[in-house]
């Protein structure tokens, strides 16, 4: 198991959902449960790390397993372009904020505009 | 013996076939069942009116917390290949359309919190009319995960010498589920584009999961040859062709066998099950 996947002890994660790239010019993916990657933003942008989903080429269950990943790397919002019934249910049982940009959107555009939603969730 | 009657899409004539086929064969020789494993929608009792014997509700196991302690580890999720069990700050959610009831969550719960508990998905049923026999499977309303069902119900289906399988339309885990150990899946189709589209698809399922395939094609005089084509190409043998006939779909309509009601269909049923037996007479 990788440092990634331990529960993150830092508080106020934001994942954002993404198709390629590793920093915050890359763009906002369409679909969570089958982004192939998250960039997970911490301390306000200071801190980016990439983390690669295994779970989007999933035939069932992309959504719940790839809401199960953030969980467990101690995401508290998520920004992604749509996100399936199951994956929005799952992400809020697990105290994770999902929220709907539009797919494109820089991410740090997308982190700039979603300020007051994200430290309310992240703390 | 495995007879699986399939099509690719529904109302092509699948269960026209299948419940006369069976009828014609249980004619013929003991130990037919027929077999309704299109579980979402089993219409087979209505043409029989069978006398059942045997009912009894199916389930699956799915992982429950029931109340028990959860740290909120995790670790339940992690192991789950299937993404259906979710875990907050102090519980889990499991989603029972993704659970394949594994186990696997279970063994991996460090505090063994989790057990199972049966969760009711469908209705399995067996009894006989006359002397040939008869199992279907329903699939509660809203219920999503219909594959352990259908495996129950070819199973209680297979106990039979000679089991004619009414498999549901399509080529999707469900159709799969009901063909996959079959000896010869029977292909119902029309000869039209889209009958021809849906035909291309249930002869990709049959030669990917390694299935011997027939055809039989129905409302035969309407449409084109592209049908006869690709299962001529595809060297897949037609069992019978049958013409658009009004009387036929009548006796459908009524609940009735056509068999029953129309000498010509009749005659056609009982060449295909002459030409079955003659196939299967060797390696019953
Ligand atoms: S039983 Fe298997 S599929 Fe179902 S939730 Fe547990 S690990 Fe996942
Ligand atoms: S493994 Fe057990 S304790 Fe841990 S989250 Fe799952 S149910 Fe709770």
């Amino acid at each position: 198991m990788s440092d990634m996947d331990k529960q993150s002890p830092v508080r106020g994660c934001v994942a954002v959902a993404v198709v390629e790239g590793s920093d915050l010019s890359a763009a906002v993916g369409a679909h969570f449960g089958r982004s192939p990657r998250f960039l997970l933003v911490r301390d306000s942008g200071a801190n980016v790390q990439a983390l690669d989903n295994s779970h989007a080429e999933a035939a069932q269950g992309a959504g719940t397993a790839t809401a199960s990943l953030l969980i467990r790397n101690g995401v508290t919002v998520v920004l992604a372009g749509q996100f399936g019934p199951k994956a929005e249910d799952a992400l809020r049982a697990g105290g994770i904020l999902p929220v709907v940009v539009r797919p494109g959107t820089r991410a740090d555009e997308a982190l700039a505009q979603l300020q007051p939603e994200m430290l309310r969730a992240a703390d | 013996m495995r007879l699986a009657v399939a099509s690719g899409k529904g109302g092509t004539g699948k269960t026209l076939v299948a419940t006369n086929l069976a009828w014609s064969l249980a004619a013929r020789r003991a130990g037919v069942a027929y077999v309704d494993a299109d579980v979402e929608a089993p219409n087979g009792h209505l043409f029989f009116q069978p006398d059942f014997t045997w009912i009894e509700r199916h389930g699956v196991p799915v992982p429950t917390l029931d109340g028990a302690h959860c740290a909120g580890c995790g670790e339940c999720a992690s192991a789950c290949q299937f993404g259906a069990i979710v875990s907050g700050p102090d519980a889990v959610t499991v989603y029972p359309d993704l659970c394949h009831a594994c186990g696997v969550c279970l063994r991996a719960c460090p505090e063994a919190s989790l057990r199972e508990v049966v969760r009711e998905t469908g209705t399995l049923r067996r009894g006989h009319v006359g002397r040939m026999g008869f199992v279907d499977g329903t699939l509660d309303p809203g219920e999503a995960r219909s594959a352990p069902l259908i495996q129950a119900t070819v199973a209680l289906g297979g106990e039979a010498n000679l089991a004619v399988l009414d498999a549901p339309p399509g080529t999707s885990c469900a159709a799969v589920a009901a063909v996959e150990d079959a000896d010869l899946v029977i292909l119902v189709c029309e000869p039209t584009p889209f009958g021809l589209h849906d035909l291309e698809l249930s002869l990709q399922m049959c030669a990917t999961l390694g299935l011997e395939a027939a055809a039989v094609i129905n409302r035969s005089d309407l449409g084109d040859s592209q049908v006869r084509s690709l299962l001529a190409r595809e060297r897949v043998p037609v069992l019978a062709e049958v013409p658009f006939d009004p009387e036929i779909a009548a006796a459908c309509a009524s609940g009735m066998l056509a068999s029953a009601q129309v000498p010509g269909f009749a005659s056609t049923v009982e060449a295909v099950a002459d030409q079955l037996l003659a196939r299967c007479g060797g390696r019953q």
